[in-house]
């Protein structure tokens, strides 16, 4: 059963000379439970903002235009005795809720949307080394989480729960009466991490969960991550420009660019059998710590800026592989394997296999054989300003 | 370090020192108190020939932006000397420093923050060359502007010559930054981070444009990063640095390949690998960089190194010792007390079964250690000599009497290690220098430390 289901998720920020930045566009994509699901592509491609508006964190610029997030819950005055919904609340139209029990959040107030955030939903936030409070210990920042989301928990329960969390992500237990500028930059993240898990969420959101830290805490850190997914059986989605990382922790990802999905599957597939332009100029151009002479080669031009962007492919500037039909519309989802095995584009809603979104899939084979050329990337010309 | 070649050095260094902030407040006076400095670079030597990329690669705070900043004679250096070309840039005239400032450049990390907002591309580029009023005239100003601009990419020059920064991309503006340091003819650069800013699908843009200046330019390059597959793309020669120290140095592919310091593996096992993936071993040190302010004694990385060196007499196995000396650390540093003892069971037994502990990845953990989630290994497992497991047993009953120092100096005789006493002088080990007393004599002391270590290649652990 899937636990969070984006359909055609549009995000807009509104500009001041009544334009809008088109930050995600038609977005799909679904998480199972206890899975690790990625969000990759450079920055100012949309994945934070997409990963932000699926519990209304957006900055007050930014709205959903168009779209659903079924998400597996549901609010308590709306839950049965066994928490799923009524069935009064189900027939109601007015009710965002589902019969197999999930609750669109995009149709939520705000007032409903804080009892998600935190005990089904938890955010790991982008910079978590500076997400905590300096003037509160770090356990009380624990239990007030706690004590906001279970008003049932009794303070002590909380500060015990509190010492029991940083104990589980490796900190001393007595460290919860310290500050936050007397832990070290690991144990700060970890301490995030151990408030994100504090009401026993479902879903952790973690942006950029590594970016600010050197390289061999990075790998404890993703190393926590594992295990208590392990533990908890709880799924991640991770937020990321590393694709190192990402390669390493997801089980899949969606690779993004200008708003879009460009290109999802299982992490293998889209390594092994990359079927995307963009993913494959992305492949090019990031070195390998294992492999020697390496020729690395970029993507020419810049990303696009995303403000009312016009129809067709959002890559097509910059692809070697543009044709006529990429300027009309921005191209569908298509199935890889069916590509793969007789050179077909059929266009796929399977959002669970490989797909990718290029008109030119019937031709896969050559456009992974070109895309390794460097000459393929340096030979078009790009107007760059 | 064997060179095929006997091309002279152009920049040579030596024992080079910068201290921060010795300066006393009047309290710390009053009280008798000693200065105690940030530690920066603190003892650095290192070659660099014509022609090479020397590739710095180290955490946050070791001091790689200093030794940069200190090469360009952006810092005194408190102690050392710098040899750039024969002469020492610590002691220079004012016209040799003129000459100097031409020849040495510097491209810095966030192209966003070292270009002027309010001057055009052309204001920019050729500012060094009026400042060291090296092309007459306007024209000829500008057609060398021009000309570095399309060098380093950025055609038609006219497109950019009065655009401002924020009408480039992170990618053209970093071009900029390059072509201001170009502009003057440089012969040695030293880029610090110089992508680090910039998005993925460019980075490899400018990556690529450096290297082909460099032959056009006849360039040396001195590379920082904390990236160690950019030192890899990008270097010749590799240092590593930890703390304020070069711990190892040597040509690249030897340098990652089969490194030799333990922290040079640790950090090239952290590195997540798309190829590897989930065969990738995980960095076998514990806990985090200490403060460069009071840095260990003797070899800066021993509190976390996996392999470090047991007293001579010692009669157990080095990884018995390893976590002996983990207890001791617990002990000085406080992280051990009475409170810490569990209720049920023995008191010692828990203290020393929770300070025997090792804080690293699960692959190194012992079977208690998973089961407990880190927080109880077993002691009786561990090959520990009697002695030592005595001293251990004492230091626990000292603590559950709350008295620390007793704890300490039950410890002391025992568990000692060389590294904690002597600093390790880097010397050459193969290809490279190795500052490691494991290398002291040669490659011998190696095969005493056990086969756990290995290079990046080697096969991981079975489970």
């Amino acid at each position: 059963m899937t636990l969070l289901e984006v359909n055609d998720l549009s995000i807009r920020y509104a500009v001041d000379d009544g334009s809008a930045v088109h930050a995600s566009d038609d977005v799909n994509f679904s998480v199972e439970p206890g899975e690790t699901y990625g969000l990759v592509g450079e920055s100012g491609c949309g994945k934070t903002t997409l990963a932000k508006s699926l519990v209304h964190l957006l900055d007050d610029n930014g709205y959903i235009e168009d779209g659903e997030v079924w998400f597996e819950t549901t609010l308590p005055q709306w839950a049965d005795e066994n928490g799923d919904p009524k069935q009064s609340v189900i027939d109601d139209p007015d009710k965002p809720v589902r019969a197999d029990g999930k609750t669109d959040l995009a149709q939520l107030n705000s007032k409903q949307i804080r009892d998600i955030r935190w005990r089904d939903i938890a955010i790991i936030p982008q910079s978590a080394m500076n997400a905590l409070n300096p003037v509160y210990k770090v356990g009380d920042q624990i239990v007030e989480a706690i004590l906001r989301h279970e008003p049932e928990t009794t303070a002590e329960e909380a500060h015990e729960r509190a010492r029991d969390l940083l104990e589980r992500v490796g900190i001393e237990p007595d460290r919860a009466d310290d500050y936050a500028h007397q832990f070290s930059g690991g144990m700060k993240q970890r301490a995030v991490i151990a408030m994100a898990m504090a009401c026993g969420p479902d879903l952790l959101i973690a942006d950029e969960p590594t970016t600010a830290l050197d390289v061999i805490i990075q790998d404890r850190i993703l190393e926590e991550l594992e295990a208590l997914q392990e533990e908890f059986g709880v799924s991640i989605l991770v937020i990321s420009h590393d694709i190192s990382v990402m390669a390493e922790i997801c089980d899949r990802m969606a690779v993004m660019y200008g708003g879009k999905v460009m290109e999802s599957g299982r992490t293998e597939e889209i390594f092994d059998a990359t079927a995307n332009p963009y993913t494959l100029g992305l492949k090019n151009s990031f070195p390998t710590i294992t492999s020697k002479d390496q020729d690395l080669v970029s993507i020419p031009g810049t990303p696009p800026t995303l403000r009312d962007p016009d129809e067709g492919c959002r890559f097509r500037e910059r692809c070697p592989f543009a044709v006529e039909e990429c300027h009309a519309a921005h191209p569908p989802m298509y199935d890889v394997a069916t590509a793969d095995a007789e050179g077909r584009a059929v266009e796929s809603t399977d959002r669970r296999a490989h797909t990718t979104a290029c008109y030119r899939i019937d031709e896969l084979e050559q456009i992974r054989t070109d895309a390794i050329n460097e000459s393929t990337w340096t030979d078009q010309t790009i107007e760059s300003r | 370090m064997d060179r095929p070649d006997d091309r002279e050095p152009l920049v040579e260094i030596e024992g080079l020192r910068k201290l921060f902030d010795q300066s006393q407040g009047i309290v710390d006076t009053v009280l008798g108190r000693e200065p105690q400095p940030v530690r920066a670079v603190d003892g650095v030597s290192l070659d660099i020939y014509p022609g090479d990329t020397v590739g710095i690669a180290g955490e946050s705070g070791c001091g790689k932006t200093t030794l940069g900043k200190l090469l360009v004679k952006l810092y005194e250096p408190t102690e050392g000397t710098i040899r750039f070309d024969g002469d020492d840039v610590t002691d220079m005239t004012r016209e040799d420093e003129r000459q100097f400032r031409k020849r040495v450049q510097m491209i810095f990390q966030d192209p966003f923050e070292s270009l002027n907002p309010r001057m055009t591309v052309y204001d920019t580029v050729s500012e060094p060359l009026k400042i060291n009023e090296m092309v007459d005239g306007y024209d000829e100003r500008r057609s060398r502007v021009k000309q570095v601009l399309e060098d380093v990419g950025l055609g038609p020059a006219e497109v950019y010559l009065d655009a401002f920064p924020d009408e480039l991309s992170g990618g053209e503006r970093q071009r900029v930054a390059i072509a201001r340091a170009l502009v003057v003819d440089p012969d040695f650069v030293v880029c610090d981070e110089p992508v680090s800013m910039l998005d993925v699908s460019i980075r490899a843009g400018v990556l690529n444009l450096m290297q082909d200046l460099q032959d056009e330019y006849d360039l040396t390059y001195l590379f920082i990063s904390h990236d160690l597959s950019l030192i890899r793309y990008m270097c010749d020669r590799a240092g590593i640095m930890y703390l304020g120290n070069m711990v190892e140095q040597g040509p690249t592919d030897d340098v990652i390949d089969d490194p030799k310091h333990p922290y040079t593996e640790a950090l090239f096992d952290a590195v997540p690998d798309v190829e590897l993936g989930d065969d990738r071993r995980r960095a076998n040190a514990t806990g985090e960089v200490p403060s460069p302010r009071n840095p260990p004694s003797g070899c800066r990385y021993h509190p976390r190194c996996a392999h470090i060196i047991p007293p001579e007499d010692w009669g157990g196995s080095q990884a018995a010792f390893r976590r002996a000396f983990q207890f001791k650390l617990k002990v000085q540093r406080g992280e051990l007390d009475a409170e810490a003892a569990s209720d049920d069971g023995d008191p010692v037994e828990s203290l020393v079964e929770q300070g025997l502990t090792l804080d690293v990845p699960e692959e190194y953990r012992s079977e208690r250690e998973i089961e407990t989630g880190g927080h109880r290994t077993d002691a009786a497992s561990l090959d520990l000599p009697s002695d030592a497991r005595t001293a251990l047993d004492e230091a626990a009953e000292a603590l559950l009497d709350g008295d620390q120092d007793a704890a300490v100096a039950a410890l002391d005789e025992v568990v000692t290690t060389p590294c904690a006493s002597r600093k390790p002088r880097p010397l050459p080990s193969g290809t490279r220098e190795v500052a490691c007393h494991r290398y002291e004599d040669g490659d011998a002391n190696t095969g005493a430390i056990g086969g756990s270590n290995g290079g990046l290649n080697a096969a991981p652990a079975e489970d």
